[in-house]
């Protein structure tokens, strides 16, 4: 096995840990604030180890690039949404 | 090692069902949407597993993105509608139990007629017969798809425009009297992290949309695709505030909302001139034709979808616009 192929594993392994554990928090977790953090910790660091080892798979600088902006737009994406989904726990809470 | 491909492929196909019963079984409006939703982009996932790119694009654009938005608003209007029973309010009686049961065996017996109908066809399937593989692989438009829908299924691109247009008719006599302001109030007090959002995909939706709408001929992509996103474009500024509503629909968006079609329909009468039936491509323009005709269909599809957002009348960009990052 080449370094790269470990590497590949090693950083998918990871995504999906992230992933996981993001799963549960948000399955077993209190409230919607707790939720959210466990959620968005799936999208940023899971995604982001998950492009990275299909990056480094892929070894080509085009596809590691398309594959950083996808992972910069579910962020920006992921941001807001947490941001409206907690401001509106906050809002309602407030009723 | 087993062969992890089928066994994704069976979850996925699981999974769909699953999602399909939730949708119909869950008690709660919202929940049954975004449950739909979901749905929609499982079922995008299912498209590009089968190969078709095509589809995949289109249902994650128009089934879990477009139609979600617009159900979503079908929720928010109901709910805000005193008239309208509430959730937790006196609820209809469940229907009786022979009657349900009877519900489950027309519903069954059909879905499995339909199935089994499905299995048959693909089990015995034929290959593509000679003379459709001639027709799609000598034309001047390379990607297959387009070319079925804008030339040898035409017909059936040109009446989806009319069912699109008559969806907007409908939706507008029904919600003729409406206050639109209302209906999508934007948030008092903190300047929403949205619009920041909004002002940064602004540049990424057109992009992307031009380069479907462009890519459409010869790869994945295409009228309905590029016209989905513009449509989701105006959706997140109608939300945001960057368009406003109107009570009266401007000339140009009348225009806007017939375009599509009327270009189609106007085609068909003038290749009557160098043939004997409509919706013929000439034979020396057949590309630029085609990219017209889509053209025309982007434009309509996105405007008629934002109006069908903004729940109709008009819209108009915001006069002070709300102030980015």
């Amino acid at each position: 096995m080449s370094i790269s192929t470990v590497l590949t594993i090693a950083l998918v392994v990871a995504g999906c840990a992230f992933f996981l554990a993001g799963t549960v928090g948000l399955l077993r977790f209190p409230d919607t604030h707790s939720r959210l953090h466990a959620l968005t910790k799936a999208d940023n660091l899971g995604l982001g180890f998950i492009c990275a080892g299909l990056a480094v798979h892929g070894g080509s600088v085009t596809g590691a690039l398309e594959l950083a902006f996808v992972w910069a737009l579910a962020m920006m994406a992921a941001t807001v949404s947490a941001f409206l989904i907690a401001r509106w726990a906050d809002w309602t809470s407030d009723q | 090692m087993i062969p992890l491909s089928p066994v994704f492929d069976v979850l996925l196909g699981l999974g769909l069902l699953w999602l399909a019963w939730r949708v119909v079984a869950s008690r709660g409006r919202f929940t049954a949407v975004v449950l739909f939703m979901v749905f929609g982009l499982v079922m995008a996932i299912a498209w590009a597993r089968l190969g078709a790119p095509d589809l995949a694009l289109a249902e994650a654009a128009i089934s879990a993105g477009i139609t979600g938005a617009l159900l979503l608003n079908a929720c928010k209007a109901a709910y805000a509608d005193p008239g309208h029973p509430q959730p937790g309010g006196p609820a209809t009686p469940p229907p009786s139990s022979a009657r349900r049961w009877l519900v489950y065996a027309i519903c069954g017996g059909l879905g499995t007629a339909l199935a089994a109908t499905m299995a048959w066809l693909a089990l015995g399937r034929p290959d593509v017969a000679p003379e459709l593989r001639d027709a799609v692989s000598g034309h001047a438009v390379d990607n297959p798809v387009t070319v079925i829908l804008l030339d040898l299924r035409g017909y059936d691109t040109l009446l989806e425009m009319a069912v699109l247009l008559m969806a907007f008719l409908g939706l507008r006599i029904l919600m003729g009297h409406r206050d639109l302001a209302g209906l999508h109030p934007l948030p008092e007090g903190v300047p929403s992290m949205a619009d920041s959002l909004v002002a940064m995909a602004t540049p990424i939706l057109l992009i992307t949309a031009l380069y479907l709408f462009w890519t459409g001929t010869e790869a994945p992509g295409g009228a309905f695709q590029a016209g989905a996103l513009l449509g989701a474009l105006g959706v997140m500024y109608r939300l945001t505030g960057r368009i406003e509503p109107l009570d009266h629909t401007p000339a140009a968006l009348r225009l806007g909302l017939i375009l599509g079609l009327g270009v189609f329909a106007g085609f068909a009468c003038l290749s009557l001139i160098w043939s004997d039936w409509p919706l013929s491509y000439p034979a020396m323009a057949t590309a630029g034709v085609a990219l017209t005709i889509e053209l025309a269909m982007m434009i309509s599809i996105a405007v008629t979808l934002t109006l069908l957002f903004s729940g109709s009348a008009g819209i108009r960009l915001a006069r002070a616009p709300v102030q980015g990052p």
